[in-house]
Order: structure tokens, then C-alpha cells, then sequence
């Protein structure tokens, strides 16, 4: 069986698919990439469908060996990715062989990367989903020692294929619409929240991410804590105390702070994406201008597959030249994993 | 998300519930994902297969329709030990003496009451329980760090909470059952649903070690 070994983690890790649908009427969140473009990015590039596990690392990175011969496939920020000491290119697939060892580091851009196997990765498989939840004990934790299975007996894939870097990893502003607590506050905050501007902040993880306005505060409502009611990712919600969070895919299933407003489905990557610091505004768009865009992301991530292109290489840089067989010319590939 | 009252009451709750039940019953099927909730509900809707007019005018025709006093009663009824002692139960003597009543007294409240699942929340399998005596108008704990393991029974401003995994915690728990209402590895994986009814009965620590958990699902009924 080929597998990927986990050497060395640099930073938190997770296993990430679509996550658990279904389930948030039993309290289970939803979770799932936190980035659904990048991990739709990883699936065309392996031709792989939308079910697929990757690897989510949250900056940090890891080194890896691998057991066997396959095809894998990074997506999401950039990070730095070296193949027996070989720099190779992010957001495109290569073959990794029998005790070569992959090193993933240095976050360039974005904060949330991926790692793809074919097939996607072979773990427990819970409520539907193989994503990582930590703090329920759901999902396999990839930890040092832990082999990273590909669930496809197919293990050649095209390799040196490339997508284009998206556009979304420099963005200024955040599409929102209003949400069922948002007459609950005045009208002057909802008027500041498109006015004026918000910092990124560095306090964030999978659950969400928290932002400081620029100048102003949002006054908390006192007194008027709520019954909890379900969440969403992407609601802003605003703390008893005033403190101002995104809502992200590994939220709670039900809270009981209110929330201003939700970003829309499609901008959920560039805020998943968006590193500490980065200055950005709202920008209030209607519920129909919300599901044009949904419909626009949902057929960008269809096209995926037909934006695939091949990277263009110097053959004095291709290591792994050595390993074509340029003879035979018959290359089955399935199943087969010794060299 | 529809909103049925601004707080926890038995009629708020049921309209919550037999609404999920008309959605559940019609199988509409641009809904992905329905949410019940204490006073509210959340349908989560594919925007590639409906607009979103629909979906309001759907929703709004749906709740025209008129609330049957059925719903009040349909859940299924459950009696669940709980150890209210020593390790089990840490916070009972700090709840007892905000109540005013003996921790005997007070066991056999907490037992004496007729609690429906609100609502499923926060962590998986974890129920809200409804509603409490006053003598359970007990605030939440300022810190937020107590962990609270898998089976705990917390109280605080009249419900009572009962977990399935370990969460941390600003409620006072009073005890812990034997009974998990989570299993991973088997379907269904959750005991409890929104609208059962529930009665605690109180157990010793013996009792508690002795308990037989799979068979406790089998004598509810679930395989």
C-alpha cells in the first residue's frame, strides 16, 4: 500500500473535505476546508470528484516520506514545496517516488494550504465526512508517524498540470447581506459597518476569525443576549463585550451572540485566506446580487477542470526525468506502485 | 431562518418542531439542510436550485397553514439515570445552597420534572433540556473552564443541559449519566432527537459503574 508518512509538522494540520452536512441538528459542526475553492482547485487538478480529503495546513507546513509511487496535487496559499530538496511549483500536480522525502513550508500567501492524494486521503469516515474536528474527536489527527493513505487504487495522475492563482488572495472588500439579528442593532452601526473600514486580526482559527474595526466599535447589545440560534458560516458576530468575529466552516452549530451580518457564501475563501493586518470594508449587497455570485463561484469550481494547463519546464530542471521510461512507451499505470 | 418567539416557551418550541416536520414530511428538494433550534429555524436552501423569492414565498405559504396542537406531545419518551454524587455531581452543593433546598431536595426536583429536548446544540449530541423550576434560576459561572465529561447534567437559568462528549463549560454541573447520547461507530448515532421528553431517575456510584449502556439504546427501542 502507498503511503505518505508524516515526518515532521510545522504548524496545526488537519485531514478537510466538504464536511458534515446534515448533521447540524444534532449539535455536530458543520466543518469542512476552510477553504471549499482551493480544495475544489486540488480535486481538477487530480481529476479527482468533490468528495475528496485533502490535507489542510494552517501556516506552518510539514516534511513528509513517501512509501510508494504516486501522484499529488497543492492548492490554496502559496507555500514553499520542496521534493528531495527541489523546489517545485505550488497549485500544480508531480509524482513523488519511494522514500523521497517532501518538504512544505513557508506560508507566501494566504494562510490555509493544501496537500492532495489521489483518490483524496483514506481516513475514518464520520457522519459522512473524513474532516478533522478536533474538540468532538471526529476524524482522523494527522500527527508525526501518521501514513496518509490515497483512496484510489489509481495513483498516476497527469502530472505537471497547473491552475492559475485566483484573484481572491489580495481583496479589499467583503460582500455581506443582512441576517435576522441585524434590526437588532442601531442604524448607525449598520451604517459604519459598510462606512468604515476593519483590520484582519491574528486571533483566528478554524472556528473563526476576529476583526477590530478601524476607529469605531460596534456597540454590543447589553441586556439583550439571545436564545441561541443556529449559525452559518460567515455571520459577524458581535460579543457581549463588544468584540467583533467572522463565524467560520468549524463554528458552533448554535449560538446565542447576535450577528449584524453574514458574508455571502462565495467570499468565504477570502476570508478564510486573509492574513493578519490586511485592511478591508463591507460592501452590502442584496439577497439575489448574493446568490448571482454563488452561482458564478459554483461555475468557476465547475470549470476547474477545463483551466487546467501544463507548466512549462526547463528539462535540466526535471529531476524526475530519470524515472520515464522512455522504451517501452506503454505506461498502464494503474495499481502499479513499484518502480 | 424563521422565528417563532424571543425566548424558550412550550408553544415557541412546538411550532419550532412541527415546522421541521412539514419541511421533513414534504421532502423538498432544494432544501439541503434543516436546523431546528430553541425558538427558531434555520433552512439552509441550494442556491443553484431555487430562487430565492421562492424560497420566501415558500416559507411564508408553509407557515400560513395552521399549527395543530398535536405537535405538542409527539416525542418519544425517555427515562435516563444520573449519579448525583460526589465526583459525579461537583457543583450540586453550590446549586443547593443558591436554591435554597438540601441537595436531597433538589435531586428529587431535578427528577421530578417532565424536560423536553429543546434543541440539539453547540457540540455534537448535546440537548437542551426545558424547562426548569425557578428554584433553577441559577446564573452561569463567570469562568468558562470547567470540563464537563461526556454524560454530564448541567443546570443553569432554568435548563438543563445533557452531554454526549466532553465540552468545557460555565454551567454548574449536578451529575453525569451512564447513558452517551453519541456513538460514532453505529447508526442511528444519535439517541435523542428534538421534541422527546425526558425524566431523570437518580442512581449510585455502584449502579453507575454497573450500567450497561448499549443495552440501555436497545431498551429505548434503538438498535
Amino acid at each position: 500500500m502507498a503511503s505518505l508518512e508524516i515526518l515532521e509538522l510545522l504548524g496545526p494540520v488537519t485531514i478537510q473535505d466538504k464536511g458534515r452536512i446534515g448533521y447540524q441538528r444534532y449539535g455536530v459542526p458543520r466543518g469542512g476546508a476552510m477553504d471549499h475553492y482551493a480544495l475544489a482547485e486540488g480535486q481538477a487538478l487530480l481529476g479527482d470528484d468533490p468528495e475528496t480529503a485533502a490535507l489542510e495546513f494552517q501556516f506552518g507546513g510539514g516534511t513528509f516520506v513517501s512509501h510508494g509511487t504516486m501522484t499529488l496535487a497543492t492548492s490554496g496559499g502559496q507555500m514553499e514545496i520542496l521534493l528531495d530538496q527541489k523546489p517545485l511549483p505550488w497549485r500544480s500536480t508531480f509524482t513523488i517516488y519511494p522514500n523521497q522525502v517532501l518538504q512544505i513550508r513557508k506560508t507566501r500567501s494566504g494562510i490555509y494550504s493544501y496537500l492532495h492524494l489521489p483518490g483524496g486521503i483514506d481516513s475514518s469516515k464520520i457522519l459522512g465526512s473524513r474532516s478533522t474536528h478536533i474538540a468532538s474527536g471526529l476524524g482522523d489527527v494527522p500527527k508525526v508517524g501518521y501514513h496518509l493513505s490515497p483512496l484510489s487504487e489509481n495513483l498516476f495522475r497527469k502530472e505537471g498540470l497547473t491552475l492559475p492563482a485566483p484573484e481572491y488572495f489580495n481583496v479589499e472588500a467583503l460582500r455581506i447581506v443582512y441576517g435576522p439579528h441585524s434590526e437588532l442593532f442601531s442604524d448607525s452601526d449598520r451604517k459604519n459597518l459598510t462606512l468604515k473600514r476593519f483590520r484582519m486580526s491574528s486571533s483566528r482559527n478554524r472556528m473563526g476569525a476576529r476583526i477590530n474595526p478601524i476607529d469605531w466599535k460596534i456597540s454590543a447589545l447589553a441586556g439583550k443576549t439571545l436564545v441561541s440560534d443556529p449559525i452559518v458560516a460567515g455571520d459577524i458576530q458581535v460579543a457581549a463585550d463588544g468584540t467583533t468575529a467572522i463565524l467560520l466552516a468549524e463554528s458552533q452549530p448554535t449560538g446565542g451572540y447576535p450577528r449584524i451580518a453574514s458574508v455571502i457564501t462565495s467570499d468565504l475563501p477570502k476570508v478564510a485566506q486573509m492574513q493578519p493586518g490586511t485592511e478591508f470594508k463591507f460592501q452590502l449587497v442584496s439577497n439575489r446580487e448574493a446568490q448571482i455570485e454563488f452561482k458564478k463561484s459554483s461555475s468557476r469550481i465547475s470549470d476547474l477542470s477545463h483551466s487546467l494547463k501544463p507548466l512549462v519546464r526547463d528539462p535540466f530542471q526535471m529531476q524526475d526525468l530519470l524515472h520515464y521510461n522512455f522504451i517501452s512507451g506503454v505506461t498502464k499505470g494503474e495499481g502499479n506502485d513499484s518502480y | 431562518m424563521v422565528t417563532f418567539g424571543d425566548s424558550y416557551s412550550i408553544e415557541t418550541n412546538s411550532r419550532v418542531l412541527e415546522f421541521d416536520r412539514k419541511l421533513a414530511i414534504d421532502g423538498v428538494p432544494w432544501v439541503v439542510e434543516v436546523v431546528p433550534a430553541i425558538r427558531s429555524i434555520l433552512i439552509r436552501v441550494d442556491p443553484l436550485s431555487i430562487e430565492m423569492e421562492k424560497v420566501e414565498s415558500f416559507l411564508l405559504e408553509l407557515l400560513s397553514k395552521p399549527f395543530s396542537d398535536k405537535a405538542m406531545d409527539h416525542g418519544r419518551k425517555f427515562e435516563i439515570p444520573v449519579c448525583y454524587e460526589g465526583k459525579f455531581g461537583p457543583d450540586l452543593e453550590y446549586v443547593a445552597t443558591k436554591s435554597g433546598l438540601t441537595k436531597e431536595k433538589l435531586i428529587e426536583l431535578h427528577c421530578s420534572c417532565n424536560l423536553r429536548v429543546a434543541c440539539l446544540g453547540f457540540a455534537p449530541g448535546l440537548s437542551y433540556l426545558a424547562q426548569l423550576p425557578k428554584e433553577f434560576k441559577i446564573p452561569r459561572k463567570v469562568s468558562y473552564n470547567t470540563t464537563a465529561l461526556p454524560g454530564s447534567i448541567l443546570v443553569a437559568n432554568r435548563q438543563t443541559v445533557f452531554t454526549a462528549t466532553e465540552i468545557p463549560t460555565g454551567w454548574s454541573i449536578i451529575g453525569r449519566s451512564p447513558i452517551i447520547g453519541f456513538r460514532v461507530d453505529q447508526s442511528p448515532h444519535f439517541l435523542l432527537q428534538p421534541g422527546d421528553e425526558i425524566r431523570f431517575y437518580p442512581i449510585s456510584e455502584e449502579e453507575y459503574s454497573n450500567f450497561n449502556t448499549a443495552q440501555m439504546w436497545d431498551s429505548y427501542g434503538i438498535a
